[in-house]
């Protein structure tokens, strides 16, 4: 189906100042656009719901030089604009010294030309990628219809086992887990306030029509994420049906640190196979303190997806997500 | 687009006068935002564009190309419908297939969802900007050699993606190339004679 994009008018701004006056003056009819990967896509289609019209107004947050940026200082941690292009958040030495798993994320999101062009921000505030939602014919929960047809549908792939609601949707971001495993802020702005959320925070759940605590007036400014410290390891894996292209069916982003053996803390957030990312706390508390060995480690595994209520036709993401989940604890393990 | 006109310390009173503003009560803050409006709308006429067709400027395989169109015509159709740059595709139209691969400053980019109007001032490359006097680039010449297509709808874009591999790379290996093609769909399936014509090519090169 070939559509053109509906006609809108475009603005660039300079500053924050000028693009929360925009968005506030406009309000739903606006859409902040940086990459446009998705946008331009649910566009074409004529996508829309509640609090997410068909704009008529873009405004482009490109052009403002804090959103591209990517600093560190030891106190404050990372800084990442949330219009900077994926591509240079993985091709960042800084990254990939300090925060493995954001390099390892982001080179692992879609393709070289959704990379060179899709942001940090964009890739957390996409929108489902569940093909009831998508397609122009279908009217599903998020855009106002009554129930979700992926529930009683086609839901093998791109649903949820854990957290599902009134929309069965899996949230589609590779970079949002492994930020929340980071424990990383959210800085948004609007013309009144200046607000920090923590990005685990950020997500509405199943029950709401958009994914995020963003209203209409509001511009995600940047992501924090906190100095980690010494000893720390981290990994990201992530299952998909081809390697490139694809969506995660499921990925595991492990924060942990240790001291020898010893695990003194870890984050397991899941990516894929939740409305939201999904912090595997049971299996946090297993291994909290423990020695990692095979054994505590296939029960951090079966922990993790112990609270997972899968749909009818995707039990088989419960063993791909345990057996994701030990992969990742053992190869942390080897890395000692 | 990238235009940073100054003007005169007006936005030095903006920001500031914004910055108080989170303190400001409500009520007097209406009156403030009407004052600021006026302001903005008056800074903002340059860089507010649309939605009728506007005049913009491309730099196209080094050429200049003057055009008049919409906001929401998308790099892609701007190449294909309003100049006669017929060399990236339109499949999917939908940043999945591959087939609009363009170079946007020399990064491998999917031409149909990225605003013509947001182009400019960047160096943009399509297939056509390639072959040099009618001399094809020896990766389009190898492509044709190890018969790397069939209904060719896709080499444009792989060509272009493999272009920018040599740009960084110009020795790959054959995971290099199997991932500077992973955004590219070839339905024929001939990817194994693409990579084979990239690591020919970048031999030729090198030679």
């Amino acid at each position: 189906m070939l559509l053109e994009l509906p006609g809108f008018e475009h603005i660039d701004v300079r500053d924050f100042e000028e693009a929360v006056f925009w968005l506030d003056k406009y309000g739903e009819r606006a859409r902040v656009m940086a990459g446009g990967t998705d946008l331009l896509s649910l566009m074409k289609d004529r996508i829309e719901g509640p609090g997410f019209r068909i704009p008529q107004i873009l405004v482009n947050v490109k052009p403002v030089p804090e959103m591209n940026q990517l600093t560190w200082d030891e106190k404050s941690g990372l800084r990442i604009g949330a219009a900077l292009a994926l591509s240079h958040l993985s091709a960042s030495d800084l990254v990939i010294d300090k925060y493995g798993i954001l390099a390892q994320a982001a080179r692992s999101v879609g393709t070289t030309q959704i990379r060179n062009r899709g942001t940090v921000g964009g890739n957390i505030c996409q929108r489902p990628r569940c093909a009831y939602f998508r397609h122009p014919h279908f009217l599903c929960f998020k855009k106002g219809g009554e129930k979700c047809l992926a529930a009683a549908g086609e839901h093998r792939f791109y649903h949820s086992i854990f957290g599902n609601g009134k929309c069965v949707m899996a949230h589609p971001s590779d970079l949002a887990p492994a930020l929340v495993a980071l424990k990383a802020e959210a800085v948004v702005i609007s013309l009144r306030e200046e607000r920090r959320v923590p990005l685990r925070d950020f997500f509405c759940g199943a029950n709401q029509p958009i994914e995020t605590i963003l209203k209409p007036d509001e511009l995600l400014t940047e992501i924090v994420v906190p100095n980690q410290g010494i000893g720390i390891r981290q990994i990201f894996l992530k299952q998909r049906i081809r390697r490139s292209v694809d969506f995660a069916l499921s990925s595991v982003s492990v924060v942990a640190r240790t001291s020898g053996k010893i695990c003194e803390h870890a984050s397991i957030v899941l990516g894929g196979v939740s409305p939201f990312p999904y912090a595997a706390s049971e299996a946090e508390k297993t291994l909290r303190g423990k020695s990692l060995n095979e054994q505590i480690i296939a029960e951090a595994a079966e922990a993790a997806v112990s609270g997972a209520r899968p749909l009818p036709m995707n039990h088989f993401k419960v063993d791909l997500t345990k057996a994701l989940v030990k992969d990742a604890l053992l190869s942390i393990v080897e890395t000692e | 687009m990238k235009d940073s006109k100054s003007k005169d310390g007006f936005s030095v009173s903006r920001r500031s006068f914004l910055k108080s503003f989170g303190t400001t009560a409500a009520a007097a803050a209406t009156v403030q935002v009407e004052a600021v409006a006026q302001e903005l709308a008056k800074a903002n006429a340059e860089q507010t564009y649309g939605p009728g067709a506007v005049p913009i400027t491309l730099n196209v395989n080094g050429k200049t190309l003057k055009l008049q169109v919409e906001p929401r015509v998308t790099l892609l159709e701007a190449l294909r419908n309003h100049s006669n740059l017929t060399g990236a595709k339109e499949v999917c139209d939908r940043a999945t297939c591959g087939a609009c691969t363009v170079l946007l400053d020399g990064a491998p980019i999917y031409s149909c969802s990225k605003l013509a109007i947001e182009a400019q001032g960047h160096e943009i490359t399509t297939v056509e900007g390639l072959a040099q006097d009618g001399e094809l680039e020896p990766l389009q010449q190898a492509f044709i050699d190890h018969d790397a297509l069939q209904c060719g709808y896709c080499t444009p874009g792989m060509i272009l993606s493999i272009e920018a591999l040599f740009r960084k790379i110009p020795q790959p290996t054959r995971d290099d190339i199997r991932n500077a093609i992973d955004g590219n769909l070839c339905r024929c399936g001939s990817y194994l004679n693409i990579i084979e014509a990239a690591l020919d090519a970048s031999a030729r090169r090198r030679d």
